[in-house]
Formats: structure tokens, C-alpha cells, sequence
């Protein structure tokens, strides 16, 4: 496991990091200590392609990788890799180039990531979000850049493990997405 | 809900985007200070339907919208590589 850089470690902890309540109509979990990575720039689909990672180039389509976790395609050029698969990207946190026309995007400490599941998930998010995330409207492996609360956020319909999505977002707001879903969820 | 149409993302409430203003001709780079400061700050206000730049914040995407300021009705949205094979004017 990675050292969490210090705005992470901030961050952690706003709700809770074990597994889904399966029982519950939703569950709230963050998994902003588990490995996410970043890759943007027009040699990113052949740089991630030498490292196993083949993407279709279809903006807003994520992927399942065989290692474990998704391969987010933001747009034709720009991926988010979350769990398992972004393992070997851990260490590109530095800003340096990969590759000529490759770049890191910085993830793991910039970003926080969420996931909520359950049966109530799309209504909680209806409160919160423009987009009509309902389950017949936003198939599973969709993905919205959008807002949340009226932040920006990435979410990610992946219903590997039921219904569920994740939201990933600016370090800094995880506080206060955090608490939004929380009131969201209600009492 | 004011709905506005993405070239990359689709259909996405209005407050997901912030407007750059009307797609203008460039001056020359010596075209002097008045006629740059006229591109920059002055603005045609014009009635009827006008190529506007946009953004859509939360995946910091450009594109170009065709907009009837009458009615404050988008008409369609292009991407830029579209409105360039269009001709790339204003």
C-alpha cells in the first residue's frame, strides 16, 4: 500500500472504509486509500496499451481489467484507472512526462473516491445530481463528469458487485461531498 | 432545469457550463493596441443568432454552440474540430 500523502490522510475517514451494508438501501463507503492512477495526453492510449491496458478511445466508457478495478476513459485521451489495475501507476506522482505526450495525472493524492451502492443509490443522487442516473437511463460501466452538490465529480455506474457507483473528486471537497451524501442518505 | 447539450458529455444542466462569449475575428498581431483592445473588452451585444465559445467545467472541455440571443435558445453545439470543418468563423 501506497504512503497516503498528507491532504489524503485529511480526507480519509469521512465515512466509513469497510464493505457495503448489502442490507441497507444504500451504502457509503470510501475507498480513497485503495490505488487510482491517472494517464492524459495524446501517447497515452499506446503507452497504456505497452503496460496491458487497451482502451476502445470511446469518451465516457469504463472497463472492467482483468486485474482488478476499471479503466475509466474520460475522454479519447485521458484515463482514470481505479483499484487493482492502477497498482503500477502508483508511482507517477512527480508531473514528470511517462512517455513523450504522456502525463500523469496525480489520483491518488488529488483526488478522493467514494463509492455508494444500493438499491437507493440513483434516488440519493437525484438529489444531488443533474444527470438521470437511474439504472435504465445510465447502463452499467457509464460514466458522468459532472457535479455533485454542485462540485465537480466524476461518476462511474459499476455494478460488479450490484448496483453501485463511484465518485471520484477533488481532494479538497471530499469533506464536503462527504457530508452531502451523508444528509442525502437522511437519518 | 435549463438543459444544454455537450458535444462530448450530452444533455447536462446549464450550471455545469460557463459561457467564453461570442466567437470574434482575431486581430493581426499588429493590428495595434485599439483594435485589440476593441477584440478583448468590447462586445457586439448583437440580437439574433450568434457562435459562441463554451465550457463544460467539470471535464474542462471547449466547444462551439450556435445560440439565438432573442430567445436565449441554443440551436446545436459542435465540437471544435466540427466547426472548424465548417469554416472556423464567427
Amino acid at each position: 500500500m501506497p504512503v497516503a500523502p498528507a491532504p489524503l490522510r485529511f480526507a480519509v475517514g469521512l465515512v466509513p472504509t469497510g464493505a457495503h451494508d448489502t442490507g441497507a438501501p444504500t451504502s457509503l463507503r470510501d475507498r480513497s486509500l485503495e490505488p487510482r492512477a491517472g494517464v492524459k495526453g495524446p501517447g497515452a492510449p499506446a503507452f497504456l496499451a505497452a503496460h496491458g491496458i487497451v482502451t476502445d478511445g470511446i469518451a465516457n466508457r469504463a472497463a472492467r481489467h482483468p486485474a482488478g478495478g476499471l479503466v475509466a476513459m474520460l475522454s479519447g485521451t485521458e484515463v482514470l484507472i481505479l483499484g487493482a489495475a492502477a497498482a503500477p501507476f502508483a508511482d507517477y506522482g512527480s508531473g514528470a512526462p511517462l512517455a513523450p505526450g504522456v502525463y500523469p495525472v496525480p489520483r491518488f493524492g488529488g483526488t478522493y473516491w467514494f463509492s455508494l451502492a444500493g438499491p437507493g443509490a440513483p434516488a440519493l443522487l437525484a438529489t444531488l445530481c443533474g444527470v438521470d442516473l437511474r439504472p435504465h437511463r445510465f447502463a452499467d460501466l457509464a460514466i458522468a463528469q459532472t457535479m455533485i452538490a454542485r462540485v465537480s465529480a466524476v461518476i462511474v455506474r459499476d455494478d460488479a458487485d450490484g448496483l453501485g457507483f463511484h465518485i471520484v473528486g477533488d481532494i479538497t471537497l471530499a469533506p464536503y461531498v462527504a457530508d452531502a451524501l451523508r444528509k442525502a442518505e437522511g437519518p | 432545469m435549463k438543459i444544454m447539450t455537450c458535444p462530448l458529455n450530452g444533455p447536462r444542466p446549464i450550471t455545469e457550463f460557463a459561457c467564453g462569449g461570442p466567437i470574434k475575428e482575431r486581430p493581426a498581431d499588429d493590428a495595434g493596441g485599439a483594435r485589440w483592445a476593441e477584440y478583448v473588452f468590447i462586445e457586439d451585444n448583437a440580437a439574433g443568432i450568434v457562435l459562441e465559445w463554451w465550457y463544460h467545467v467539470p471535464t474542462a472541455f471547449w466547444f462551439v454552440a450556435e445560440r439565438d440571443t432573442r430567445t436565449d435558445t441554443v440551436i446545436r453545439s459542435m465540437t471544435v474540430a466540427a466547426w472548424k470543418e465548417r469554416g472556423g468563423r464567427p
